[in-house]
């Protein structure tokens, strides 16, 4: 029995003691790391591509739990360019919401540390004077282009970039509105964080402009709590106040997923709206294989904490290479779909998070697999400029021509 | 044809309405038609009928208990269920189709309405004549995370139905249990197992298998797939059709997802604030819709082909809320076709075609 239960993955106390020693010693260093006080020169960068305006490089953020330590995001790189839809797909564990909370750096300590890898931001900011204050230049304040590296940043500095450049929709409009507060309070506090020198007058003002961009009108909704509006009233609401601080990145963390499908057309239709408006970009995260090929321009498709394939939303949707991706679009049912037949599945689940096995993490659900793929994990293969995979059916392929 | 109607402009409309007559008219109609419909002898091939059914829940009372306001979470929904077939019910979330589900096992008690089981109307059975018949009526949940107990283990949970309901001698339970474990596609390893050790996907086939060791006639699926992953989706939609053609079973499933529904149904019924708005079978609704919500709601299914250029159907607003409905027709407040009759005369839940009912003025012309 005790035998059994090992194989199962069962640690005793003394293993966990050991493990929770181990992950202290690491978690520790890394705090201290993200605590520091650092020069801006220590995590100014410079991008590969100046078209984009986010660049994500070999990723790598960790939660150290007692039963081991889990790879949420596991070497995950890609670009978001500007003006552009990026959205990001995989099922529920793949990762897909670690990375963006790492970009934002709300990734919960010190369980959870960001351990490896950039995270480069194109950030549109007020140029400062010695003391920290904005300078003045016309009407405004005199602007400035900076690079950062997201992931050296000290956690006390990010608040250059959370809120401000880059703004965040979560998925429950529910649990992230604050109960206590109206509408328009919590609208006016993004303004007067975010803007030096702001008024009451220039904030409500702020605020109701945002609020009519959304297709609200302000006067019923301004001084109303969270619990007076509906599940998509609230979903606008709080994608006015991601705008309300004009962000050039948007990160739209499953914006549809709590919605009614109706309501969920109205939403999609108003980011749509709302990107041409701000000229921003926006990183889409959902699960939603229709709700990517409406709206995004480019497709990440993770699974297990890594990027198994990218490229536009043609190469993804017509050409997909990758099996899983193949699996994931066929085993989808749709509108139009001859039923009578049985709907594709991929068989299996997803491998433990705590233990991934040395070769390809598909491989055990893989219908295409070869022996190659009991090796090492496969690297990524280019296919076209902007078509990248990750599998070894493609490698031979390419080296044979 | 209906298609043109639709379409067509609405015209300026002069009558004037008299609400207050209008609403009782309708009831009086109302009640004449239920008082026909409930003496009509039961239909011999089907499993399940269910007939005007009406459930309200109290949302204020005074101190002597008498209801001041009631919320209608179903309000006259009737359709025919025939073994082997599967009944898709569609809306959004508020629009009672988890509450008709539950009404039809009489987890609720009807307000008002006939069900129909098997040849018995079983509306007004006590709970030890319940218990009897439930053993032929199941239930899947939506969320197979909180509806397994924690401290049993998965024989322990498929067992327990087996030896209540007495469908096997004790002898045999344990056999009986594996064979149905292999069916579901659940490994006999697993038998000792608890349910916090398994995926969301293995934990929903746990819940089928327990459905099922009763031998059920009629399974409700509560929006069994709607917690669980793509590829896992398509795994437990299968499970759930090669079990159908097995065992003969009745299936009641209720999502909001329309490509699931259209997938495993035979026939599909849309509801909206507690009404249903659309019935027929899965070929009617689909190639030729109706109702105009059931032609929104489609358009508004993302379709995963970047290519196709989706012509929607903008709904304007949101829901309104069932304890307050708009008067006449629910869905007057967000139909773009909406026309003045609308607003007061709630139309009328009539057929159409051969099996395919709807509710709207637009289908009846001037």
């Amino acid at each position: 029995m005790a035998k059994e239960k090992k194989a199962a993955g069962y640690l005793t106390g003394k293993e966990i003691r050991a493990i929770a020693k181990e992950n202290r010693k690491i978690t520790k260093r890394l705090e201290a790391y993200k605590n520091r006080k650092a020069e801006e020169a220590e995590f100014l960068t410079e991008m590969k591509n100046p078209e984009n305006i986010l660049e994500i490089e070999d990723l790598h953020t960790y939660f150290f739990t007692e039963q081991g330590t889990v790879k949420a995001v596991n070497g995950v790189s890609y670009d978001v360019p500007k003006n552009a839809v990026v959205g990001v797909v995989g099922e529920s564990g793949c990762g897909k919401s670690v990375t963006s909370m790492s970009v934002m750096r709300l990734i919960q300590g010190p369980a959870g540390q960001i351990v490896e890898g950039a995270i480069r931001f194109k950030s549109w900011e007020y140029k400062r004077d010695e003391k920290g204050q904005p300078i003045a230049f016309g009407d405004g304040y005199e602007m400035v282009e900076k690079i950062y590296d997201i992931a050296k940043m000290p956690i006390h500095e990010i608040h250059r970039i959370r809120g401000k450049q880059i703004a965040m929709i979560f998925q429950e409009p529910m649990t992230s509105l604050n109960p206590v507060f109206t509408i328009g309070e919590q609208l006016d506090e993004v303004t007067f964080i975010h803007t030096p020198g702001a008024t009451k007058e220039m904030a409500k003002a702020k605020s109701e402009e945002m609020l009519r961009l959304v297709g609200i009108i302000p006067e019923n909704v301004y001084k109303a709590f969270p619990h007076e509006l509906s599940g998509g009233m609230r979903q606008r609401v709080m994608i006015a106040m991601a705008l309300a601080a004009e962000p050039r990145l948007i990160i739209a963390d499953e914006p549809t997923t709590a919605l009614d499908v109706t309501i969920q057309a109205q939403i999609l239709d108003l980011l749509q709206d709302i990107k041409n408006k701000i000229d921003g970009s926006i990183l889409l995260i959902t699960h939603d294989l229709g709700v990517i090929a409406e709206m995004a321009d480019y497709v990440v498709v993770m699974y297990a904490g890594k990027v198994i394939e990218k490229g536009t939303v043609y190469e993804i949707f017509q050409d997909p290479k990758h099996p899983y991706t193949i699996g994931l679009q066929k085993s989808k049912p749709t509108m139009g779909l001859d039923d009578s037949t049985e709907l594709y599945n991929i068989p299996g689940n997803v491998p433990n998070p705590i233990d991934m096995p040395d070769h390809c993490y598909f491989k055990e659900r893989c219908a295409m697999c070869t022996k190659k793929c009991s090796g090492d994990y496969p690297g990524m293969v280019q296919l076209s400029p902007t078509h990248f995979v990750a599998c070894h059916l493609y490698e031979e392929e390419k080296e044979n021509g | 044809m209906a298609e043109e109607k639709v379409l067509n402009t609405p015209k300026a409309d002069s009558t004037v309405y008299d609400d207050a007559a209008l609403a009782a008219e309708y009831k009086a109609k109302r009640e004449k038609q239920q008082q026909e419909d409930f003496q009509k002898p039961f239909d011999p091939d089907v499993i399940l009928e269910v007939r005007h059914l009406r459930k309200c829940f109290p949302l204020k009372k005074t101190v002597t208990g008498k209801v001041t306001k009631e919320l209608v979470a179903v309000d006259d929904v009737s359709f025919k269920l025939k073994a082997g077939e599967t009944l898709g019910i569609v809306g959004e979330s508020g629009c009672g189709k988890t509450t008709t589900g539950r009404a039809i096992l009489k987890l609720h008690q009807p307000t008002a309405g006939q069900i129909i089981f098997d040849g018995k109307d079983i509306t007004h059975y006590n709970s030890a004549q319940m218990r009897q018949i439930r053993k032929e009526m199941q239930i899947i949940f939506q969320d197979p995370y909180s509806s397994l107990p924690p401290r049993s283990t998965v024989g322990g949970i498929l067992s327990e139905p087996v030896e209540v309901h007495k469908i096997v001698p004790k002898e045999q339970v344990k056999e009986y249990v594996l064979e149905l474990m292999e069916k579901c596609g659940l490994r006999d390893y697993y038998y000792e197992r608890y349910p916090h050790e398994f995926s969301g996907g293995q934990r929903q086939r746990i819940c089928i298998a327990r459905a099922l060791s009763v031998k059920p006639k009629l399974v409700i699926c509560d929006e069994p797939v709607s917690a669980l992953d793509v590829s896992i989706q398509a795994q437990i939609i299968n499970l759930l059709k090669k079990l159908q053609r097995d065992m003969n079973l009745a299936y009641v499933f209720i999502s909001h997802d329309l490509s699931v529904v259209k997938f495993i149904s035979d026939k599909i019924g849309v509801m909206y604030l507690g009404a249903m708005m659309e019935f027929g079978t899965k070929e009617a609704i689909f190639t030729n819709p109706l109702h105009p919500y059931t032609k929104a709601l489609f358009s508004a299914v993302p379709n995963p082909d970047p290519t196709a250029k989706t012509q929607r159907i903008k709904l304007q607003g949101d829901i309104p809320s069932p304890a307050n409905p708009p008067k006449g027709c629910r869905f007057h407040t967000r139909c773009p076709y909406a026309k003045e009759i609308c607003k007061h005369v709630t139309p009328e839940y009539k057929e159409y075609g051969e099996g395919h009912f709807a509710a709207c003025h637009l289908l009846d012309g001037e």
